[in-house]
C-alpha cells in the first residue's frame, strides 16, 4: 500500500478516536467551579462516576442517586458562567441542543427543566429544603458557604 | 516632664502612647540636671516636632479604621439590597403574573404543568399530470402532565388537527389533496408508577416503543414534518401501530461508570383507532436500547407481534441506530415484518442524517424506502431535502423538497410548515 495512504489511514483513526475519546474533568482544586449538596447530605464524594451521574440527574434521565435517595437538580441562569461552564464541561452541549432536549422530554412526558435559582443565597436555602437536590456554582460561592454545603464535584 | 496627649481618651495604640511618655521621663530624669537651656529648649523642640509626627500617623489611623468599618458596613448593605431587589423581583413576577386571579390549581395532585404546540403547513404537489397547492394541515396539541404524588403521574396529550390528507393512489398521474377533516384524538393518555428508575408501569394510550422517530413523535421537534412513510398515516399501523392504548413496564439501568445506559420496554395493547377485528386484537413488544452516552451512539432492537384486519398475524423486527455528537446527528431504522395468513412482508428502511450548521439552522437528507406488502410492487421511495431554521429555540421553521418515487408515477413535493411550541 502506497506510503501516503497508510499514513492518512492511520492519522483518520487516531482522529476518530480522539474523537470518542473523552478526558474526565472532575475533582481538580484548581477549578473555578463546583457542584454542592447540603452539607447534612450524606452523599459521597466525587468518584470517576460522578460526572457522568450529575449529568444524568440534571437531564432528568436519572432521577436518584446511588444511595436511592431522590435526585433534585437546580439550575442557574442562562449566561451565567457557571452555567456555560457546566454546558461545555459537564453537559457537553450547546445551549440550543440543550433546549431542544428540554423540548423533547416535555412532549414525550412532560417533564419540565430544573428551577432556575439567580441568587447563591437563595440556593443555599432550597439545597437545605430538598434532600439530594444539587446545584452548580462558583468555587468562591461554595467555599463562603463552607458551613452549609458540601462540595462533590469541580469543573471548569 | 509631663506630656499630655488630646488623644488619651480613644488612642487605638496605648502601648506607644505610654512607651512615649516613659521614654521622655527618663531623659528628663536622667539628663535634666546636666543640660544647658539651649539643648533643653532643643529637646522640646524634637518633642513637639515628635508629639505632631504621632498625632498625625493617630490621626491617619483613625481614619484607615474609619474607611475600614464603612467599607464593612458598606459591602453588608450592598448584600442585603442585592437579596431585596431580588425578593422585590420575585414579588412583582408574581403579581404580574397572577394579579388579583386566583393562580390555577389541581384538584388532587402535587403540580399541573400545561404546554402545547401549533403546526401549521402549506404543501404544492407537482404530479406528471397537475400541480396542487394548499395549508393542508394546522394541528393544535395541548399538553398536561400532573404529578400526582412523587411516584404516580400523569400526561396527556390531546389534539385538534384541521388535515386534508394527500391523495397518489386514486389517480398516480395526478395527486391532490382530499378534503379538510377536523380530528379531535386523544394521542396520548397515560398514568405513569415509577418505583425507582429501573422499574416504572405505564396504563394508559401510549407511543408504540419502537424505533427513533416514532418514539419523539411531536413536531417541535422533527426536523421533517412528514415523518418516513412506515409512520404514515398518523395514527396507523403501516409497519407496527404508532399508539396503542394498554400497558407497558419499562426502564432504565445505568453503567457502573455512568457512561452507558441500558433500557427496556415491554408492552402489551390495543390499536384501537382501527377497525372492529384490530380493536380486538393485542399488540405485544420489547424494545431494548443501549446508550452508549459518551459516544453519542443509541442502538435500539424491536421485536413485536401483532394482528391486521387485511393481513392476518404478523411477527416484526427492528434495528435502529442513533448518532448525536457535536453538529452530526444521524438516524437510521429499519424494520422488517413477517405476515401471516399469506400475505407479502412489509420491509421499511430510512436513513436521515442532519448537520447543525449553527445554533439556527440544520440541515437534512433523508432516504426513505417502504415495502408496505399491500400491492404487488407496492414500494416507494421518496428522497427529502430540507432544512431548519430555528429562530428562537421553541419555533422551529422547515423547507423541504420531496422526490416521491413509485411504480406508477413520480412526484415532486414541496413543503414548508413552522411548528411554535409552549
Amino acid at each position: 500500500m502506497n506510503m501516503k495512504y497508510l499514513t492518512k489511514f492511520f492519522l483518520a483513526l487516531s482522529g476518530f478516536g480522539c474523537a470518542f475519546g473523552h478526558s474526565p474533568a472532575y475533582a481538580q482544586n484548581n477549578d473555578q467551579f463546583v457542584i454542592v449538596v447540603h452539607q447534612s447530605s450524606n452523599l459521597a464524594q466525587s468518584d470517576s462516576s460522578m460526572m457522568a451521574s450529575i449529568k444524568q440527574m440534571y437531564l432528568k434521565e436519572k432521577t436518584k442517586w446511588s444511595n436511592g435517595m431522590d435526585a433534585v437538580p437546580f439550575d442557574r441562569p442562562n449566561g451565567s458562567p457557571v452555567k456555560v461552564a457546566f454546558l461545555q464541561t459537564v453537559l457537553g452541549m450547546s445551549e440550543t441542543q440543550l433546549a431542544e432536549h428540554w423540548i423533547s422530554v416535555k412532549q414525550k412526558n412532560g417533564t419540565s427543566p430544573p428551577r432556575v435559582i439567580p441568587s447563591s443565597s437563595l440556593l443555599l436555602k432550597f439545597l437545605e429544603r430538598y434532600p439530594g437536590s444539587f446545584a452548580m456554582m462558583s468555587r468562591e460561592e461554595a467555599e463562603k458557604a463552607a458551613d452549609a454545603v458540601k462540595i462533590i464535584f469541580s469543573f471548569s | 516632664m509631663h506630656l499630655k496627649f488630646s488623644w488619651a481618651s480613644n488612642c487605638p495604640i496605648p502601648n506607644l502612647k505610654r512607651t512615649l511618655v516613659l521614654i521622655c521621663g527618663l531623659v528628663s530624669f536622667i539628663m535634666g540636671p546636666s543640660l544647658r537651656a539651649d539643648d533643653l529648649d532643643e529637646i522640646r523642640a524634637e518633642l513637639k516636632k515628635s508629639r505632631e509626627v504621632i498625632e498625625s500617623l493617630l490621626g491617619r489611623i483613625e481614619t484607615l479604621e474609619a474607611n475600614s468599618a464603612a467599607s464593612s458596613d458598606a459591602s453588608m448593605i450592598s448584600q442585603a439590597t442585592e437579596r431585596i431587589d431580588y425578593l422585590e423581583e420575585n414579588v412583582f413576577e408574581i403579581q404580574d403574573r397572577i394579579g388579583n386571579k386566583p393562580p390555577v390549581q389541581v384538584f388532587d395532585g402535587q403540580s399541573l404543568l400545561l404546554g402545547g404546540f401549533l403546526t401549521t403547513q402549506f404543501t404544492t404537489i407537482v404530479g406528471e399530470d397537475n400541480t396542487t397547492s394548499s395549508f393542508n394541515a394546522t394541528q393544535f396539541e395541548l399538553l398536561i402532565r400532573s404529578d400526582i404524588t412523587k411516584e404516580i403521574s400523569f400526561f396527556a396529550a390531546q389534539g385538534f388537527l384541521w388535515e386534508a390528507d394527500e391523495d397518489f393512489l386514486s389517480d398516480p398521474n395526478k395527486p391532490h389533496f382530499k378534503p379538510h377533516v377536523l380530528r379531535t384524538p386523544l394521542i396520548l393518555g397515560s398514568v405513569n408508577y415509577r418505583h425507582n428508575d429501573h422499574l416504572q408501569i405505564e396504563a394508559g394510550r401510549f407511543i408504540t416503543p419502537h424505533g427513533i422517530i416514532n418514539i419523539e413523535h411531536f413536531p417541535p421537534t422533527l426536523l421533517d414534518l412528514r415523518q418516513p412513510q412506515f409512520l404514515r398515516p398518523f395514527s396507523g399501523q403501516t409497519i407496527f401501530p404508532n399508539f396503542l392504548t394498554g400497558a407497558r413496564v419499562h426502564g432504565s439501568r445505568f453503567s457502573e461508570n455512568g457512561d452507558g445506559r441500558l433500557s427496556y420496554s415491554l408492552y402489551t395493547g390495543a390499536h384501537v383507532t382501527g377497525p372492529v377485528k384490530e380493536a380486538n386484537a393485542l399488540h405485544s413488544g420489547l424494545r431494548l436500547e443501549y446508550d452508549f452516552s459518551s459516544h453519542g451512539i443509541t442502538i435500539g432492537t424491536n421485536y413485536a407481534h401483532g394482528s391486521r384486519s387485511n393481513a392476518g398475524d404478523y411477527d416484526l423486527v427492528g434495528v435502529d441506530l442513533l448518532y448525536n455528537k457535536g453538529p452530526v446527528l444521524w438516524k437510521t431504522e429499519v424494520f422488517s415484518s413477517f405476515e401471516k395468513a399469506g400475505a407479502d412482508d412489509r420491509f421499511a428502511f430510512y436513513t436521515q442524517p442532519s448537520y447543525r450548521i449553527n445554533d439556527k439552522w440544520i440541515g437534512f437528507y433523508r432516504f426513505d424506502y417502504l415495502d408496505n406488502g399491500v400491492l404487488p410492487g407496492s414500494i416507494t421511495k421518496e428522497h427529502v431535502f430540507g432544512v431548519n431554521f430555528l429562530p428562537i429555540s421553541i419555533v422551529r421553521l422547515r423547507g423541504e423538497a420531496i422526490f416521491r418515487d413509485t411504480k406508477e408515477a413520480d412526484t415532486l413535493l414541496f413543503q414548508l410548515s413552522s411548528t411554535v411550541s409552549f
